[in-house]
């Protein structure tokens, strides 16, 4: 009775839209969870991301090189996919926290972006351009002019 | 010479009776090849009841499964060529045809489908997403709403 009263109203099960959400592109995730509630939730849940990271790992299509940079002129973050064609560039929003000041990016690893506010005694900021969500990171070293390196290690999360 | 093609029952949600080579089922559903290996069908006289797949989409999925199984060989080109003619059908049908292939496990069908849903919706702005979903109640509030669609007006 269950199954036929779905399939009445045609509404996808969370877990099949979840499976579908899986194979697309983090343009694409980002405008979607503007969808609804639960795809907002869905979306931006670890366990997604991490999901989306290894499923789109193993897709050829979606495997392409993107590169993301910094306009001095705009608040947002420009990411532009190497493999697409050259319309295919389009504007992440970056964290309402830092998007007045001057940025760099520092590095980024498994999607994310290390991001440094040329403010003196502002943090680096570990910001995740799919979710939107970021956290500070304090600096390795009290003085943040002093020189430093920086690696990523692994880790399971 | 081998023995005669080995027969297995499915019944559709119309209680119509299909009658379909084993290894067709065996080989592409993850649910009929459990039933088939841990003894739970009995060949002279189970049925698999499939209540919530009509008999249309049944027809469709062992079409799928039948080509599939006797023509894995072909060139990738005239598979690929079939693939698209296959799943031509309306958004009702795709998505009949994805509970179903998700109730059965058949997991080269579900990424057909995923792959096909996926270049339908990826460019689509939201209001159209939420037609093809059927998502009448989106959850927001009214200001977050507006405020989404003041913030992001070109995702709409």
């Amino acid at each position: 009775m269950k199954h036929k009263a779905e399939a009445e109203a045609k509404v996808l099960p969370l877990e099949l839209v979840e499976k579908i959400l899986l194979w697309l592109p983090v343009k694409s995730l980002i405008r979607f969870r503007c969808v609804s509630k639960k795809w907002l939730s869905l979306v931006s849940d670890s366990r997604f991301a991490k999901l989306h990271y290894d499923t789109a790992d193993a897709a050829p299509t979606n495997k392409n090189t993107r590169l993301l940079y910094l306009s001095s002129e705009l608040p947002e973050a420009c990411c532009v996919d190497l493999e697409a064609s050259i319309c295919g560039d389009y504007a992440l929003q970056l964290p309402l926290s830092c998007r007045h000041f001057s940025l760099s990016i520092l590095g980024s690893c498994r999607g994310f972006i290390l991001l440094r506010i040329h403010v003196h005694g502002a943090p680096l900021l570990l910001w995740n351009p799919v979710t939107g969500s970021h956290r500070s990171v304090p600096y390795p070293v009290a003085d943040s002019d002093a020189p430093y390196w920086m690696g990523f290690g692994s880790s399971n999360n | 010479m081998g023995s005669p093609v080995k027969k297995i029952m499915l019944c559709s949600s119309e209680k119509e009776i299909f009658s379909v080579e084993e290894q067709v089922m065996v080989q592409h559903s993850v649910i009929i090849n459990n039933m088939i290996e841990d003894g739970s069908y009995n060949h002279e006289e189970s049925k698999i009841p499939l209540d919530c797949v009509d008999s249309k989409t049944l027809k469709k999925v062992i079409d799928y499964c039948t080509h599939h199984t006797h023509h894995h060989n072909d060139n990738q080109e005239d598979l690929e060529a079939w693939d698209a003619q296959f799943l031509n059908v309306d958004s009702n049908g795709l998505y009949d045809l994805l509970m179903a292939a998700n109730y059965l496990e058949i997991r080269n069908l579900l990424d057909l489908i995923y792959g096909t849903i996926k270049n339908m919706i990826k460019g689509k702005k939201i209001d159209e997403i939420r037609r093809i979903f059927n998502i009448k109640d989106h959850g927001f509030t009214p200001e977050e709403e507006e405020q989404n669609r003041k913030e992001y007006p070109h995702f709409y």
